[in-house]
């Protein structure tokens, strides 16, 4: 199997978390890599360029604070979830409505996280 | 401000010195804002920059002097301002920390600014000696001070306060928000009377009714993180109440840099936020420890660090959020 279909996989994968609206894989520098979203109209370049570059400012921020990397973070709004894991450079992100199940989407991140730095 | 044809290059991540930057600078021929030394390079490598104004301690060791000497190398007569805030050169003696947020490698920028006016980054511990400061010259002056979205002036004259005003309040109400802000832009002008007054009192009664409101506003908020910081089942390093946009932190408890670590989690807050609606809760796992944040109105977000369990440290901070918050 490809690289391109490795990743498609493990998008494939998260996909089948309930209430998700989309997911995607990009790196620190705002470049979307893989995506699968669910909403025809939805500006996914713009939503992974976004959270990959608050994640990549966090990092530069982080460096001597003594909290060490960012690993992953889930954030809850009145209007749906995000949820993101750190591999390196490489950033898996998840966006969802507000019944997005967190408990299976961390562990279901988890196993992506594994599975990307195995891909990649 | 004069700066008329200059081409102004800034390097560093802090949004609010850029935007405050590209005003002083307005016109400017170019004001390019880059966050990395090798952008900045490959821009001082294109064309011509007569001012780089650089953060300094953001960079990888050494890595911001070199860029310096690489600037210097392309333009000899690049005028270079070095800025480092305040709350990360603790080691510095009082006075430079008073005043100088900003250090200056200046030849024509003298002509800009002169000596009797002073840009700085400072932060809460320093705010009322700045005050102190600017009051003793015995000078008449107006203090500019803009943090996040809040942007007002004092006005001193002869020692004594005469007047406060921000974008919505004036007076009393005026002085004491600003006396409260815990980090900002400050800029002093000297010899600017002002146009109206609305306070006649000296500097020190003003500082002393300060610090008795901000500890009014402050404590239920001690209250409520020592309170968690209590009855958590795991280790908690630290706790603290801030504000939505995070530049005002209400009360704060425990060990470890929290500054960049609440910076952090706010960005992302704020960045999601288009997408998710506004944030009310939120987990973030660092190597060393996690970071639970909950809202509790909606201005204030309560954040903790700690090690352990991230589903139970949230079930017991929701608690006593809802339970204990001082706005419920």
């Amino acid at each position: 199997m490809g690289i391109e279909e490795r990743l498609m996989a493990i998008l494939d994968k998260l996909g089948e978390l309930r209430d998700i609206k989309g997911a995607a894989i990009a790196n620190t520098e705002g470049f979307v890599i893989a995506s699968r979203f669910f909403t025809p109209d939805f500006h996914e370049e713009k939503f992974a360029g976004m959270v990959s570059e608050a994640v990549a400012y966090s990092k530069r921020l982080l460096a001597e604070a003594g909290a060490g990397q960012m690993v992953s973070g889930i954030l809850e709004g009145d209007k749906g979830k995000i949820a993101l894991v750190v591999i390196g450079d490489f950033i898996i992100v998840i966006l969802g409505g507000t019944e997005l199940n967190l408990g299976l989407t961390r562990a279901l991140l988890q196993e992506s996280a594994r599975d990307l730095a195995q891909a990649s | 401000m004069e700066s008329d044809g200059w081409k102004i290059l800034y390097l560093g991540d802090y949004s609010l010195l850029s935007g405050w930057l590209k005003r002083v600078f307005e016109h400017s021929d170019l004001f390019v804002a880059v966050e990395t030394i090798s952008e900045a390079k490959e821009l001082l490598d294109r064309q011509p920059i007569d001012l780089l104004v650089i953060e300094l301690g953001k960079f990888r060791s050494g890595s911001d002097t070199g860029l310096i000497n690489f600037a210097r190398q392309r333009n000899p007569n690049i005028d270079i301002i070095c800025i480092k805030s305040l709350d990360s050169r603790k080691e510095a003696p009082e006075s430079e920390r008073l005043l100088m947020g900003i250090y200056w490698n200046l030849s024509k920028l003298d002509e800009l600014v002169q000596s009797d006016t002073f840009w700085g980054v400072t932060h809460a511990s320093d705010f009322f000696s700045l005050l102190q400061a600017v009051a003793l010259t015995g000078k008449s002056v107006m203090l500019s001070i803009h943090s996040g979205e809040i942007y007002g002036v004092i006005f001193i004259e002869n020692g004594v306060v005469v007047h406060a005003e921000t974008e919505t309040l004036e007076g009393k109400d005026a002085f004491f928000t600003l006396a409260s802000l815990s980090g900002g832009l400050f800029y002093v002008e000297e010899d600017v009377t002002a146009e109206k007054k609305t306070i006649d009192e000296p500097l020190d009664s003003l500082l002393i009714e300060a610090v008795s409101r901000k500890e009014e506003i402050e404590q239920p908020f001690y209250a409520l993180l020592k309170n968690i910081m209590l009855h958590m089942p795991t280790g908690v390093f630290w706790g603290a109440v801030v504000s939505k946009d995070g530049q005002r932190i209400l009360g704060a408890v425990g060990e470890g840099a929290k500054g960049p670590v609440i910076k952090s989690v706010i960005k992302i807050a704020q960045t999601v936020s288009e997408f998710i609606g506004e944030v009310k809760k939120a987990t973030f796992e660092f190597e060393n420890y996690h970071v639970a944040m909950e809202c509790i109105d909606n201005n204030l977000y309560v954040m903790m660090a700690f090690r352990g369990n991230p589903a139970l440290v949230e079930f017991v901070l929701s608690k006593f959020v809802s339970t204990y918050s001082p706005l419920s």
